[in-house]
């Protein structure tokens, strides 16, 4: 039996590390998925606007950081959205508490999760992770639509090579969301299947809403190998709601 | 016009010291002899001349930033540029002793100029050299490709 810790994570801001965190959180609901989420930005606390039931962790406390680990004491899986310019920080406490050394001892395994865009930086940060963490951790990708269809600095990279060829790394797309629907769900602070029984949201764009959640779903169960623990149906409601 | 006489006591104290002066250290700017190629190899990384008068000051070989730009127009063959010109009180200076005259010169301890030469390497001003892992500076994005066929 393998534990799950999974980090959404990526130093550049608005890549959509917390848009996918709320569909991801929201897919291992819909799934009854058993599980922890912790969001660990305090300026931005977007996961926890959605889910409320999302534990916090202060980056600012270096031990705070240990509630990722102690999560895993309570459930098999635990997500944890890291806010923008948290890489040194994160690397940091791995490097203290010796990461790979903790993973043995709790018998866990690490995926990092690392939204992209069009833009250097954002692939800047997968080149930092991976030459950092390639022999503690997986990598899932996951290009982000939001800004651009086009990802042609990540296709042509080095790092997307090894990800691939030496890594077993997955890649994922996270589709474009209309502006409009994006700005309902933020209006209401719903989640996708939230909204989708909502009234607020006329017929139509329930059915847009369904039809991207549904897009998404399909490609996070193409990575579920990598995402979840070995016995993913252990229980039949996720941890959070079982406080 | 008043006259202003001098005191006899302090007359025969400046014709003493002037008696007693002598040069026993070289000027300042040939002691960076010893660390020339040095100060040729900032220079070429872009180092400026209050950069590499820090750097040495820090290390404990006193050198304004004039000191260092006169140094490089002598030694290395530097042309004077218009900034050259403008008084620059921004590096630190001797103190002068209680009598008037300038402190001597320490000379460079070796230790001094292995200290200098080590932070040669790590001292170029950030913009040319970003450090990789991002901490205190700026980390600018660059993109390893890969090569052709690869994918």
């Amino acid at each position: 039996m393998k534990k799950q810790l999974n980090l959404i994570l990526n130093g550049k801001g608005g890549v959509g590390k917390s848009f996918l965190a709320v569909n991801l959180i929201q897919y291992l609901k819909d799934k009854s998925i058993p599980f922890v989420a912790c969001d660990s930005d305090n300026e931005n606390s977007t996961l926890k606007r959605f889910h409320p039931d999302a534990e916090f962790i202060n980056l600012a406390q270096s031990r705070s950081l240990d509630n990722m680990f102690r999560a895993l004491e309570r459930a098999d899986l635990v997500i944890v959205d890291c806010r923008a310019a948290s890489t040194d920080v994160f690397l940091r406490y791995f490097a203290a508490i010796d990461i790979a050394a903790v993973l043995r001892t709790l018998d866990a395994r690490l995926t990092l999760l690392m939204p992209v865009n069009h833009e250097a930086d954002s692939l800047d940060q997968v080149q930092r992770m991976v030459e950092a963490m390639a022999d503690h951790a997986r990598f899932i990708i996951i290009r982000n639509q939001v800004h651009a269809e086009s990802f042609s600095l990540y296709d042509k990279s080095a790092v997307r090579v090894r990800l691939l060829k030496q890594l077993d790394a997955k890649e994922i797309t996270m589709p474009r969301m209309e502006e409009w629907l994006v700005e309902g769900l933020n209006r209401v602070n719903l989640t996708i299947t939230a909204a989708a029984k909502h009234e607020s949201f006329y017929l139509l764009d329930r059915q847009r809403l369904v039809t991207w959640q549904r897009r998404l779903y399909e490609q996070i169960e193409s990575t579920t190998d990598l995402l979840l623990p070995n016995r993913p149906n252990a229980k039949p409601t996720h941890a959070s709601d079982a406080k | 016009m008043n006259s202003i006489t001098i005191p006899d006591a302090a007359l025969m104290r400046f014709r003493d010291a002037a008696t007693k002066f002598t040069r026993d250290a070289s000027p300042r700017a040939s002691r960076l002899l010893a660390v020339k190629d040095d100060i040729a190899a900032l220079r070429k990384k872009g180092a400026s001349f209050r950069t590499i008068g820090e750097l040495l000051t820090q290390n404990g070989i006193a050198a304004s930033d004039t000191c260092v730009m006169r140094f490089c127009q002598r030694e290395l063959g530097e042309k004077p540029t218009r900034s050259a010109k403008r008084k620059s009180s921004a590096a630190p200076k001797p103190a002068p002793v209680a009598n008037g005259n300038a402190t001597p010169p320490a000379p460079i301890t070796k230790a001094a100029q292995a200290v200098f030469l080590d932070n040669l390497l790590s001292a170029v001003p950030a913009n040319l050299s970003p450090k990789p892992s991002g901490e205190g500076g700026p980390r600018i994005a660059r993109i390893e490709f890969a090569k052709p066929g690869e994918l």
